[in-house]
């Protein structure tokens, strides 16, 4: 086959080589950009978007969609300062509520799915729609700041060694959602569902609890980016998260998750999310204007999933040209 | 997702089903699932409010829906043709910024300045739909990818300011204006989508989009040059947001390059919202219209009950999670 086709086959490899020429290309325009400070605060502001795009990588990987993550990230900073600044809880009860709050809402959505049928992306869109109201009621359509300031322990740093707490938090949820990929049977099970469900039904995988088990997961991690948000800002706020959707299935797309499932993973991811994150870092520390941001994700996303398709294409995009989607 | 948000495959059918007649009646249904709606929330609203159920109030929800209205009917006809839109806020923002450059770097007059921001939006639209040719990627990654890169476009045009736009009485006219007390922009979109509407009854090619998006490989079988429909579908997509421009600019007398930020899932809500099916080959402008209708009316509803802005939001959610899954019951019933 091509070179094309064979670097595809190495998808992780590729983004791992671009990932280093990007930084070694940033760090030779600009002498602040490497040091370890500065590659500290990159990783530090990329992990909240991280951990949301592992959680869609999930959802994705099960052929689904989670249009509601940023959402949910607002609702639950929002619940967790309320619920602590008027005293109903201790703050890492609150913490743990809020946990349980998204993981809660994943099950909503895995289930409008799943029982009600309702196509994911709508069933999520509505989401979406009805939980920023909802944060935006409860907080009064305000930020509204947390009077326990211990809330900020979770954007911290970690002993001498000067590790923000956000990086560790993104590194325990990155590993132990690869392990569980790779490794449990459930991971290679939600492979299989989304490759093609029709197949996976036959083999007596039971599809509907994989699916609405993928959206808790990714509404689980939505929670806790909002947790890492609402630290970073001492508050809980009805706009954290805006936009973070389109911002994680972009992370998730260039990463070379399959937006139609089965195919994929969270190494892909977590190169595509440092990367972008240490794009928006250099681009502010050049003090470039921040159009130049939106301008190179959005061609980079299309020119990527261009490359991607170009050998699947004559197989597939014959098939089914103009879908939203058309297969890959 | 398996095939454009589908979510999961509906259970297989049963072959013996009895008799098209319940098919025809669950297929009546679903497609009366929103207007039903709207119905239901304006009697609500009118035993619940006392002034809700007035001309003006009608007349300001009907100048409301306009800008969504408008959107939508785009998305529509891209979702028709088996395809979405992402992108269609960034391209108002592009349009409303470049009206602002011609009117008040380049003093052009105003008519013509309000023509070249609408065709402004088609080229947007024929940019997308070569893209999606081109590259053969998903429409949803290229609209999403466009939706970054028109935004910037508008922030790089526009140096991230927003500047006025008053004193021009066409686009005034046009974004508040009056015909005997109907909001003029209620009208454009009443009368775009009525086009539309027809067109889609009676013209061949928009019965095409229709085919294509319902079975691509066998349009394309049949002889159909379905990639110049798909662009052909975006460039309406386009012109139709920089027809949105052209309202919000005149509503409020300004050009940002921050509008029409998060309109494309407004527009996708009342698209479907009108039973528009995001897989393609189903869907109709008047549709688009209901859709559009019902969100302002919950709005407008929940504000004169005393309600925050915000709970729109809630009841926006609660009523597309509903209104789909009524839907979906009724057709799987239907077969």
């Amino acid at each position: 086959m091509s070179l094309v086709a064979r670097l595809r086959a190495r998808n992780e490899l590729v983004m791992l080589v671009a990932l280093i020429v990007v930084l070694a290309i940033f760090g030779i325009t600009n002498d602040v950009f490497l040091s370890p400070e500065n590659l500290g605060t990159v990783a530090d502001f990329a992990s909240p978007i991280l951990i949301v795009a592992f959680g869609m990588t999930v959802v994705m990987i099960a052929a689904g969609i989670d249009l509601s993550v940023g959402a949910v990230a607002a609702f639950v900073s929002v619940v967790v300062v309320w619920l602590t600044n008027n005293e109903v809880v201790p703050l890492p009860v609150a913490m743990i509520v809020g946990i349980l709050v998204g993981v809660g809402l994943g099950m909503v959505n895995g289930l409008l799915v799943v029982l009600f049928r309702i196509p994911d992306f709508i069933a999520t869109l509505a989401m979406l729609t009805l939980l920023r109201g909802a944060a935006y009621i409860l907080s009064g359509g305000f930020t509204i700041r947390a009077t326990d300031t211990q809330i900020a322990a979770l954007s911290g740093e970690i002993g001498d060694l000067g590790l923000p707490v956000p990086v560790v938090i993104m590194g325990v949820v990155f590993i132990a959602t690869w392990l569980m990929l790779r490794f449990s049977s459930f991971g290679r099970s939600l492979y299989a569902a989304g490759g093609s469900r029709e197949v996976a039904r036959l083999v007596g995988l039971r599809v509907s609890r994989l699916t609405v088990s993928a959206y808790i997961i990714c509404a689980g991690f939505a929670a806790l980016a909002g947790l890492i948000e609402a630290s970073r800002t001492r508050a809980g706020s009805p706009v954290i998260g805006s936009g973070w959707e389109l911002a994680a299935i972009t992370i998730v797309v260039l990463g070379g998750t399959n937006l139609f499932g089965g195919r994929g993973g969270v190494v892909g991811t977590l190169l595509a999310g440092l990367m972008l994150g240490a794009l928006d870092n250099w681009i502010g520390l050049q003090a470039y204007p921040a159009w130049a941001s939106g301008l190179i994700r959005g061609s980079l996303l299309i020119i990527v999933v261009a490359i991607a398709m170009s050998g699947s294409r004559k197989a597939m995009a014959r098939k089914r040209p103009l879908t939203p989607g058309n297969a890959s | 997702m398996s095939s454009p948000g589908t979510g999961p495959a509906p259970d297989e059918q049963d072959v013996n089903q009895p008799g098209a007649r319940e098919r025809d009646w669950g297929s009546l249904l679903s497609g009366l699932a929103t207007p039903a709606a709207l119905v239901v929330v304006v009697v609500g609203f009118s035993i619940l409010s006392p002034r809700f159920l007035t001309a003006t109030n009608l007349l300001t929800i009907l100048s409301e829906a306009a800008v969504v209205g408008i959107l939508a009917l785009g998305v529509t006809v891209v979702l028709v043709v088996g395809g979405i839109d992402l992108s269609v806020g960034s391209m108002v923002a592009v349009a409303s910024v470049l009206l602002s450059i011609l009117l008040r770097e380049l003093n052009l007059p105003i008519e013509l300045a309000i023509i070249l921001a609408v065709l402004a939006g088609g080229l947007m639209g024929a940019f997308n739909g070569v893209l999606v040719i081109v590259t053969g990627a998903p429409t949803i990654i290229v609209t999403l990818g466009t939706l970054s890169i028109f935004r910037a476009l508008a922030q790089f045009a526009s140096g991230s300011q927003t500047t006025d736009l008053v004193g021009y009485g066409l686009l005034n006219y046009l974004g508040v204006g009056r015909i005997e007390d109907v909001p003029v922009p209620g009208l454009l979109m009443v009368a775009l989508i009525m086009i539309a509407q027809a067109l889609f009854a009676w013209s061949a090619p928009f019965r095409r989009l229709r085919a294509i998006g319902a079975n691509a490989p066998a349009s394309i079988l049949m002889g159909l040059p379905a990639s110049r429909y798909v662009v052909g579908a975006f460039v309406i997509s386009g012109m139709l947001a920089g027809v949105a421009a052209i309202v919000i600019s005149g509503r409020l007398s300004s050009a940002s390059p921050n509008a029409g930020f998060g309109l494309e899932l407004s527009a996708i809500t009342a698209a479907v919202l009108g039973g528009t099916a995001l897989t393609g080959g189903s869907g109709s402008a008047i549709g688009s219209l209901i859709g559009a209708l019902l969100l302002a009316t919950v709005f407008n509803g929940l504000i004169l009950m005393g309600f925050s802005a915000f709970a729109q939001q809630v009841a926006t959610g609660v009523i597309l999670a509903i209104a789909v899954a009524v839907n979906m019951a009724l057709r799987r019933r239907s077969g």
